[in-house]
């Protein structure tokens, strides 16, 4: 165990190099600059155009701002935002959590729908409720999340006035008022990873089945429910928890269209709005701190994994 | 429940099991009757697709979901299984019923722990008393070491044979009374099946439990039996007394399978085989569907099904003629004796390969201090030019890897092999491509070895290509390759997978022969197959030696078949070569204990010498071969080192060289060991 900790670290610390690497040479490749947006193509004289980026440390060799970039990173700071003066960390800190929630409620609350309907799909193989639940899953998969949500929003927001139409609250002004506001976009971003871990489950289920061991569970004379749980679900498991960590990465730093469709001032937006602006300092930060958020994922996916299934554990 | 024995514990009659196919359900067990009495021990035999398996996944109701009884009764202590619910059944399966399954590592849950999966089982059927507690002494009686640490490891922990053990404690937790055994030592090797077969035969009667035993093995039927049943294409054919049935087979096919098994203990050096192969289900002969392969059937033969009929007061068969399985067992025989008679022993001392020091390690886990597992450790071996050379060995003694450096599929890390002369040494190597033209390799399963979407055509032009033969003459080597391993022409437009086991492996023997190889490396080439055609495929690589000068390394975990075909014979352990003589010599007489207890441990298909025989049953598993034993890697097993003997300090501190020009086995008490035998038969 604390061998595949001390590898898992290493390997972070070289992923991380390698994106804070990407990241700058990708932000810097981005066609015009941030003093074209905030000053104007046309309107700034050379002379305040040099000032502006002196002040930013623009002019400086690319590799010395790489290094200033990282030094300043190993001290905790992320920099400061061009375009709202506040802290990179500030800013992230502000917009993350939203996302972060949205993204992690969205993917257990797929998953634990995923598993059973998954299951119930499986053990009832070519039969009505397998034939539903494979139609809800392309369906879900297909249809764009923000015509989800815009539907959503006619619905039950407009139409209905029961919901809110948007924003976010945190949860520091009352449960009720913070769940209110995350049913909708929660939903939204759901039916899509319903739909893949749906089938994920599906197909694994109906793998083990066919296990020799689930025959040898029958023999011992359990019960159905016993077999399921134990012999079954457990170990078909496995990949989808996979996926689902997999996803839950992706989603927190994707969610932007949902963010914008229930104007919610999120992590994607923050991005989008960073990268618009050629907001350096911002667009690194973010990056890197999903790149982070990656890793964390990944070792807390590791760990179920090991727990699960003990041929992992071993190696 | 009764507890009379003489009324039958399970009468199954008339079972019908059909599978579901897209062409609809395809019945695969035609009607089996037969009746298992308490205490007894019942062997159900034959090949593979016979149905023997299915008719014993049907009697505990456990068969696929794609697969259904369509008729007949299961009865057991009057109850009737086959139209069973399942909330009935599941008290069935466990108190009354044990299961035993092939392969444990499949068998078992890998997610749990194994007592887990004991306990689980006991909680279950309301075992009152403390379950922890009875799962460790279960795990003791049946011989597992350490038990109170094993109930907390998973399946994948265990060996082989330990885990086997515990599908064992598994099968017999709640004493059944009946325990159905599916080939429960095929996937062991001989000398961890002799501990199996031990443990099975000790723990029924123990249990007081009657079993009934499927296998493909008719040495493990005699071993264990009081009555056999024998099936072909889903149906009985005989059935009685295994000492009768044996000794005196009435039905042919019973007689020409009896006659076809290689065995341990006879040496002959061609097999015998039955011609064709078992019909295909949705291909079922209208008459006996063994008529299309009987030496000795009548026009009467394939107009109706014969029924079993009697024969004395417990047997019956299933021919209309009588007394004709004699005639087929001399017949069989004979075509053995005509076949080859006096085979050229290859006497010359024409060495065709030299391997000197070979070493191949493998770095297992990971980790800078990862140990090295050497598969193969410092091998010298002489292959002589034209000789049929034999290689056995239990799994992980390091045959595979030797065989896969000859044909330079792997490279050694130390050491030289000299091909011809040729030396190909571990710092020089020729190229794998150079060393594929004179040694070819011929792999298990001919399905896979083969690609699947390539005709035989294509499979052969391909290594004639590679071979450098122009054009214009691939096609005229082609068919002469095809008439070399017994194809008809019209085989080459034809896929892998059209072809039965035996068929698609004349196959891969016509690509290996391709390229004029001298050397042919046959790595377990007849393993996968049933018994009444091996002797085809062996047969073959016999005549192809004869006949073409060839040189065959025959890599076998199957010491009957070696027995019977090789010229010499070498065996491994633990990555070394401990005895290499003679194979009528080696068997007879072996000089390395190790040889001796290999032989002991495989059962042959002979019930009275079965019972006769006295077995050396070696203690514990096969040493990890990253960390071998000091010395002698023997030692600790060794039924004559300081196991027994505790002043050969020797076995622990020394290790034994093999001396070819002496006892030809690497033993420091090998004169001693064989004096010893000699003395004692």
């Amino acid at each position: 165990m604390k061998t595949l900790i001390l590898r898992r670290l290493t390997g972070a610390a070289i992923g991380l190099f390698v994106l804070t690497v990407v990241t700058f040479v990708m932000v810097r490749l981005l066609p015009g600059s941030v003093e074209d947006v905030l000053l104007g193509t046309d309107g700034a004289t050379p002379e305040v155009r040099e000032a502006f980026r002196a002040k930013y440390g623009l002019d400086d060799p690319a590799f010395y701002q790489y290094t200033k970039w990282i030094w300043s990173l190993l001290q905790g700071d992320f920099g400061t935002s061009i375009r709202s003066g506040n802290s990179v960390s500030d800013e992230l800190r502000s917009k993350a959590p939203a996302s972060m929630i949205i993204a992690t409620l969205a993917v257990v609350a797929s998953f634990v729908f995923s598993v059973i309907l998954g299951t119930a799909a499986a053990l009832r193989r070519d039969r009505l409720v397998d034939r539903l639940s494979t139609l809800a899953s392309i369906v879900g998969s297909s249809v764009p999340d923000f015509v989800v949500g815009l539907l959503l929003l006619v619905t039950f927001a407009r139409r209905f006035d029961f919901l809110p139409t948007f924003g976010y609250e945190p949860i520091s002004s009352g449960l009720w008022e913070w769940a209110r506001h995350l049913l909708l976009p929660v939903t939204a971003l759901s039916l899509a990873l319903v739909g893949v871990m749906t089938r994920l489950t599906r197909s694994s289920v109906l793998a083990t089945l066919d296990e020799d061991h689930v025959r040898t569970a029958v023999g011992k004379g359990l019960s159905r429910r016993r077999i399921l749980t134990h012999h079954v679900i457990k170990p078909s498991l496995i990949p989808v928890i996979t996926t689902a960590g997999l996803l839950l990465v992706a989603v927190t730093g994707g969610v932007v269209v949902v963010e914008y469709v229930f104007a919610i001032p999120g992590l994607g937006r923050l991005i989008l709005d960073a990268i618009n602006f050629r907001d350096y300092p911002m667009i690194q930060g973010a990056v890197l701190f999903i790149g982070i958020l990656a890793i964390v994922v990944s070792v807390f996916v590791d760990l179920i994994h090991s727990v699960l299934d003990p041929r992992v554990r071993s190696d | 429940m009764s507890n009379d024995p003489t009324a039958p514990l399970l009468k199954v009659r008339d079972l019908r099991v059909a599978y579901k196919t897209d062409h609809g359900l395809q019945d695969v067990v035609h009607g089996v009757d037969f009746d298992v009495y308490p205490g007894e021990a019942v062997g159900i035999v034959g090949e593979s697709g016979s149905g023997k398996s299915t008719v014993l996944l049907a009697a505990a109701r456990l068969l696929p979901s794609n697969a259904r009884i369509s008729n007949g009764s299961v009865q057991l202590d009057g109850q009737d299984l086959a139209t069973l619910d399942q909330r009935t059944l599941r008290t069935v399966h466990g108190p009354r019923i044990g299961m035993l399954y092939q392969d444990s590592l499949r068998a078992l849950n890998p997610v749990m722990k194994v007592g887990d999966q004991v306990s689980e089982m006991l909680r279950a059927h309301g075992y009152v008393g403390d379950r922890d507690e009875k799962v460790v002494d279960l795990f003791r009686s049946v011989g597992i070491s350490d038990p109170e640490g094993r109930v907390s490891q998973f399946p994948h922990q265990l060996s082989g044979g330990m885990r086997q053990r515990v599908m064992t404690a598994l099968s017999l937790a709640l004493s059944p009374q009946l325990l159905l055994a599916d080939e429960p030592t095929t996937a062991l090797d001989v000398t961890i099946q002799a501990q199996i077969l031990d443990l099975l035969r000790h723990s029924a009667v123990e249990h007081g439990t009657a079993t009934v035993i499927v296998s493909h093995d008719l040495g493990v039927i005699a071993n264990l039996c009081n009555r056999v049943i024998v099936v072909y294409a889903g149906r009985v054919v005989e059935q009685g007394p295994t000492d009768a049935v044996f000794a005196d087979p009435q039905h042919p096919y019973t007689a020409a399978l009896l006659r076809a098994v290689p065995r341990v203990d006879t040496g002959l050096h061609r097999l015998p085989f039955i011609e064709g192969q078992p019909p295909e289900p949705e291909a079922m002969p209208a008459g006996c569907s063994f008529e299309p392969r009987c030496p000795v059937s009548i026009s009467d033969c394939s107009t109706a099904v014969p029924p079993l009929r009697s024969f004395g007061p417990d047997r019956q068969f299933a021919c209309i003629r009588d007394q004709v399985a004699d005639s087929v067992a001399v017949a069989l025989t004979a075509s053995v004796e005509t076949g080859a008679e006096s085979p050229q022993l290859n006497e010359s001392d024409d060495s065709l390969v030299v391997i000197r020091g070979l070493t191949r390690s493998f770095k297992i886990g990971r980790g800078r201090n990862r140990p090295q597992l050497r598969a193969v450790d410092g091998v010298d071996l002489e292959i002589r030019r034209g000789e049929f050379l034999g290689l056995v060995g239990e799994s992980g003694c390091g045959k595979s890897t030797l065989g896969r450096l000859l044909v330079g599929l792997d490279k050694a890390d130390e050491g030289e092999v000299i091909f011809n002369q040729v030396s190909a040494s571990a710092g020089n190597n020729r190229s794998p491509r150079q060393m594929r033209k004179f040694s070819q390799m011929v792999f298990q399963d001919p399905r896979s070895s083969l690609n699947r979407r390539m005709s035989v055509a294509e499979h052969l032009e391909e290594a004639l290509v590679n071979a450098g033969v122009e054009r214009s003459g691939r096609h005229k080597r082609l068919l002469e390759l095809l008439d070399q391993v017994g194809l008809p022409v019209s085989a080459l437009t034809r896929l892998p997978h059209e072809f039965s086991g035996g068929q698609a492996q004349r196959i891969a023997i016509a690509r290996a022969l391709a390229v004029r190889p001298s050397l042919i490396v046959a790595d377990e080439a007849v393993s996968s197959l049933d018994v009444s055609v091996k002797g085809q495929i062996v047969n073959l690589l016999r005549d192809l030696q004869q006949e073409l000068g060839l040189t065959v390394l025959f890599i076998s975990h199957d010491l009957g078949v070696v027995r019977n075909v090789s010229d010499r014979v070498a065996v491994m352990y633990l990555g070394r070569i401990i005895e290499l003589r003679k194979t009528d010599e080696l068997f007879v007489s072996p000089h390395h204990p190790y040889t001796q207890a290999l032989i002991s441990a495989v059962p042959v298909p002979d019930p009275v010498v079965e019972r006769r025989r006295e077995r050396i049953t070696l203690q514990g598993d096969v040493p990890n071969p990253s960390d071998p034993p000091s010395g002698c890697r023997f030692h600790p097993r060794c039924p004559v080192g300081p196991l027994k003997n505790p002043d050969r300090h020797i076995c622990r501190e020394e290790s034994p060289e093999l001396d070819l020009d002496g006892s030809a086995a690497a033993c420091h008490f090998a004169s001693d060991f064989a004096a010893e035998q000699a003395h004692g038969s």
